[in-house]
């Protein structure tokens, strides 16, 4: 990307061509920031390696210690970890295929064609990008209950299978780089809209569509208050409501509580550390491009 | 979320370069416009369904009195009444106010600061960002977990603080300490997110700024507020207003740092970590005051849109000169400037 | 019942209009029975950790033992969330469970709703009524007469100490002297003054003072909202119990701690709390968070005598799939043996008068250092007064414990945090219809 080439051109002309001195304060500066930034993941697997009481001594202890398979097992013995796993990849693999799929359909539509009302319906796009979700907590769960919804995993994929960010973010992403060319060779092969859409636009979507998706697997996997409001059933929650639960029912056993945060955690961090580096030059390039 | 909205709706690319193609190419008849149509519809069905028809019911639900079990039971504006008179929503509408400019503020300075720092660095850089931007990509509640550990009266906080010879702080147990808490909490988990975002700002900045501040003596800390700043300007107005959607609705770290405390409904002691819609999701699904919720909702809708008006009016107000008011205008010029 | 749920959906289906009611359609209207169980071969139970006897349940998990084929599926739901997510899942009319456990102060809660559970006596309950303790069997009932509750458990209330830092301190330390020399709260206070000056660590008399407020409380009859619908919340019998809190704390003899957090815990075990005012089911927890002060722990009686402190019941909702089972299971579980069971295992202290002079129920407890809790527990649930609860009562007494709170923690001025109070819960139980 563009961006990132021009990194090696600037560098140096900020602040970087100033003494060796100043190169290293900022190199100090950026390291202690990066352990500002990770020390609660190493302390995390430090109390979820200790005992309930080796949490709150004095001095406390800064290193991990031996329970840590120990302090799983009894997770996995509490809750039903690998359950709650389970319903949270339901929820972010169907949720994320769909968003992309819909997202990208009508992006394509958006950047490519012409239709009656287009103006005033991107507008409404937009304009729907600034409610707030729990502007409508109740009513939203009112509506999932008439539908029987309430309590399935339905209701937490089907309302979020299409966003208003994805579309505004692919259709800036199609109109810079899907050539009308290329769209109009497939019309003279007599291919229509969906077919355009799938064998010419889709394969050129692909960093945007890793970006889009990784960015919505990992709301879907954190969300939090809406599966807590309609995810009645205590046996079919997600990870995160279980881990909230776990916390609530067994704040004796912080240890316990802690293995539990570790392992919720942990799966999340290597879908990102897959895709890191796509996900983070596209998050830098669509922050500047639009 | 990596985005700029525009109000209307029109790229610069468009109207630079009108789409001839679609034009000179398309079929004739209305038939040609069904299969774009019908490419857009699921968005909009959804929204109709799962978007628009609840923020209406809302309004209709906001004039009763409903458990949610039993009848409902018209009160015309009596929710709103109420709702002007709670002391504890306004407590919550303080704090969350109170909470955002501190998270927000230093926020953003600590992105800009870490922003620059990266853009003078040659090597690691990508390493550096997985590792700044890990905070953003964890569970909230378990990490607010761990938080809450750390603040404990007798947690590590307090054991450094001990440490160095100083008294512990009441961190979830004063007002201050309770609101710095949950700040700290957003801070760590927002500064590398924008960091990067200002880092890619600045990497379009040209070169020649920064040589003209240098030939004019400039220091590193009079690049960053006369060229950097100036120039990164819509993107921070950008990340200001997301931290402002996104701060409005703190929630998670209110509801799970003090689970303990009748299951997370009280903000902790004194209230003072109740947020908007901490008490919203407490009236309406611990009490089930569905329609004092419902009520609650469109005044938080309403604090949102002044906001985000406010804010508008704030970019476009300067830059009217520019005959392209708004965020996007902004953002778009800098990107035609680019070459994009 | 029906005729208000189909009116209900007409309701939103019609505003719903054109492309919700399609998806209406579509959706089939979804939960055919609303019951959590339905589709399973089992009944559901939501209950909370330690409201129930673990051992008891899985067994009824395998078979409820004398009534083939049923089975019983317990949930675990936080304690101070099961009467919401019972709500929400009645909202919902879906995954609501067949059987349900009900705290004391929260079962008045449901009377307004009483018709979401299911009337005992129409499965049979008079059969079995003499099992029972009359005052907790009159307190299943609604103001309408139907009994939707079902006595799980009591929950009599004593002063828990440490023996050894009583002594240290050179204050009485037996459980008889104890209860001689501090029988009301003002000689309690001056014991705990003792206590901080003499013992090793100045420990604190109490975790915090909200535990001392609601014992203060329950030594009285009358609580916030009376039986005529009347808020009593600024009356005296509430005044004095918050005056005789904030004393505890002026005096620095609460370690102002939240209970359930990890600095309680820390706390408890780390022997910076030198007693504890609560009722009988808080043993297990206690030995769950203090297991090394095991053996150091007494109970004597509560100053100013006991109380009676929570205990709770259990419910079949409307959509329970069958409630026959559903009662037999009940009249199982709670059958005078397994109680007993329950009180052995869980020190859920049991509602049928019949076990109290069992034998079983007289094992000393070495975490009390071989003192027999039944000893303090029984004559304390024979004493302790019968507490009329409002189902407005938690709306009106929540300010009370939050401004108690904001004196402990924030250092409010106690005489306008009452005031605050008295302010709050007016407003709100006014806004309910209480006058």
């Amino acid at each position: 990307m563009a961006a990132e080439d021009r990194t090696t051109g600037s560098a140096g002309l900020a602040i970087g061509s100033g003494s060796r001195l100043t190169r290293i304060c900022v190199r100090a500066a950026l390291l202690l920031g990066v352990l500002i930034s990770l020390f609660p993941f190493y302390w995390l697997v430090v109390l979820a390696s200790g005992t309930t009481q080796d949490i709150y001594r004095y001095p406390p202890k800064l290193v991990p210690g031996p329970h840590l398979l120990d302090n799983m097992g009894r997770v996995l013995d509490t809750v039903d970890f690998f359950g709650s796993l389970f319903n949270t990849v339901v929820v972010a693999v169907l949720g994320t295929v769909l968003v992309l799929f819909f997202d990208s359909l009508a992006a394509f539509a958006f950047a490519k064609y012409e239709f009656p009302a287009k103006k005033f319906l991107f507008g409404m796009l937009l304009v729907t990008y600034m409610i707030p979700a729990q502007l409508s907590l109740v009513p939203q769960f009112v509506t999932m209950a008439e539908f029987g919804w309430a309590g399935s995993l339905k209701a937490l994929i089907i309302p979020s299978a299409a966003n208003a960010f994805g579309i505004f973010w692919m259709r800036q992403y199609a109109q810079n780089s899907l050539p009308d060319e290329l769209l109009d060779a497939g019309r003279i092969d007599g291919a229509g809209f969906f077919r355009l859409y799938w064998t010419v636009a889709l394969p050129l979507f692909r960093p945007a569509l890793a970006f889009l998706g990784i960015f919505t697997f990992i709301g879907l996997w954190n969300d939090y208050i809406w599966p807590l409001v309609v995810l009645i059933d205590p046996d079919k929650v997600t990870l995160q409501v279980a881990l909230a639960n776990l916390n609530t029912l067994y704040n004796t056993d912080y240890s316990l509580v802690m293995a539990g945060s570790l392992m919720s955690v942990v799966p999340l961090i290597l879908v990102f550390l897959l895709g890191a580096r796509h996900f983070l030059r596209d998050l830098a390039a669509g922050a500047t491009k639009m | 979320m990596a985005t700029v909205l525009d109000p209307t709706g029109a790229p610069a690319a468009e109207e630079r370069r009108p789409d001839r193609r679609s034009r000179s190419t398309a079929p004739g008849g209305r038939r040609r416009h069904v299969p774009p149509l019908l490419a857009i519809s699921p968005f909009y069905v959804l929204f109709a369904v799962f978007g628009a028809f609840p923020v209406v019911f809302s309004l209709y639900l906001s004039f009763q009195d409903w458990d949610g079990i039993g009848e409902m039971r018209f009160v015309g504006l009596e929710q709103y009444g109420w709702l002007l008179e709670d002391s504890v929503f306004w407590h919550s509408v303080l704090n969350t106010f109170e909470i955002w400019f501190l998270s927000t503020v230093p926020m953003l300075f600590l992105a800009l600061v870490l922003a620059f720092l990266l853009h003078s660095q040659v090597r690691f850089t990508g390493a550096y960002r997985v590792a700044y931007f890990i905070p953003n990509v964890t569970s909230m509640v378990a990490m607010t977990i761990v938080f809450g550990s750390v603040f404990a009266q007798s947690g590590l906080a307090n054991s450094a603080l001990r440490a160095i010879g100083m008294d512990g702080i009441g961190w979830l147990s004063s007002e201050w300490g309770i609101k710095s808490s949950v700040s700290l909490m957003i801070i760590w988990r927002w500064v590398g997110y924008n960091a990067l975002i200002f880092l890619a700002g600045l990497q379009a900045i040209p070169t020649e700024h920064f040589e003209a501040a240098r030939v004019d003596g400039a220091n590193s800390w009079q690049t960053l507020f006369r060229v950097v700043v100036p120039q990164l300007r819509p993107v921070i107005l950008f990340a200001a207003i997301t931290s402002t959607i996104n701060g409005l609705q703190i929630f998670t770290e209110s509801q799970v740092l003090f689970q303990s405390d009748d299951v997370g409904t009280t903000g902790g002691p004194g209230q003072e970590g109740m947020t908007i819609v901490l008490y919203l999701w407490q009236k309406a699904f611990k009490e089930h005051q569905f329609g004092y919720g419902a009520a609650m909702g469109w005044l938080l809708f309403a604090i949102i849109a002044v906001f985000t008006i406010i804010n508008w009016r704030l970019v476009s107000g300067s830059d009217r000169d520019e005959g392209r008011p708004g965020l996007a205008g902004l953002l778009r010029r800098k990107g035609a400037r680019d070459g994009r | 019942m029906e005729h208000r749920r189909l009116s209900r959906r007409r309701l939103l289906g019609v505003s719903l209009g054109g492309v919700g009611g399609a998806l209406l359609g579509l959706s089939g209207c979804g939960a055919s029975s609303g019951s959590a169980s339905a589709g399973t071969d089992h009944l559901s139970l939501w209950y909370w950790k330690g409201s129930l006897s673990d051992k008891l349940l899985a067994t009824a998990r395998r078979g409820v033992p004398g009534r083939a084929g049923l089975r019983v599926r317990g949930s675990q739901i936080p304690d101070g969330d099961i009467d919401s997510k019972v709500r929400t899942s009645l909202a919902a009319r879906a995954y609501v469970p067949d059987i349900t456990v009900a705290n004391s102060d929260n079962l008045a809660t449901f009377f307004p709703d009483e018709h979401e559970f299911l009337d005992l006596r129409e499965l049979g309950a008079e059969k079995v009524r003499d099992r029972y303790l009359d005052w907790k069997w009159k307190s299943c009932f609604t103001p309408s007469g139907r009994m939707i509750g079902f006595p799980l458990d009591a929950g009599p209330t004593a002063l828990y100490y440490r023996r050894d830092l009583f002594e240290q301190a050179g204050l009485a330390y037996e459980p008889a002297d104890i209860a001689e020399a501090v029988p009301t709260w003002e000689k309690f206070i001056a014991a705990g003054k003792g206590l901080r000056a003499k013992a090793p660590g100045k420990p604190y008399l109490v975790s915090n003072i909200g535990n001392v407020f609601q014992q203060i409380l329950l030594q009285s009859t009358r609580q916030f909202v009376d039986a005529d619908n009347r808020f009593i919340g600024d009356q005296e019998h509430v005044r004095r119990a918050w005056d005789i809190s904030v004393e505890i704390l002026r005096q620095g003899l609460s370690a102002r701690i939240t209970d359930g957090t990890p600095d309680y815990n820390a706390a408890m075990s780390g022997s910076r709390v030198g007693t504890m005012t609560t009722a009988v089911w808080a043993v297990n927890s206690l030995k769950e968070s203090a297991p090394k002060t095991s053996g150091a722990w007494r109970l004597t009686t509560m100053p100013d005598g006991p109380g009676n402190y929570g205990g709770s019941y259990m419910t079949l909702t409307r959509y329970c799939r069958d409630p026959e089972a559903g009662f037999a299971f009940l009249t199982w579980l709670l059958s005078p043996e397994n109680q007993l069971r329950s009180y052995q295992e869980m020190s859920l202290f049991p509602t049928t008068p019949v076990v109290y002079a069992d034998p079983a129920m007289r094992t000393p407890d070495p975490f009390f250092g071989g003192q027999r809790p039944i000893d303090v527990f029984g004559p304390a649930a024979r004493k302790a007064p019968v507490v009329y609860f409002s189902p407005y009562e938690e709306s009106a007494n929540t300010p009370f414990f939050q401004e108690l709170t904001n004196v402990e923690m924030l250092g409010k001025n106690p005489g306008r945090a009452w005031r605050d109070a008295v302010n709050t819960a007016e407003t709100t139980v006014s806004r309910l219809g209480v006058s």
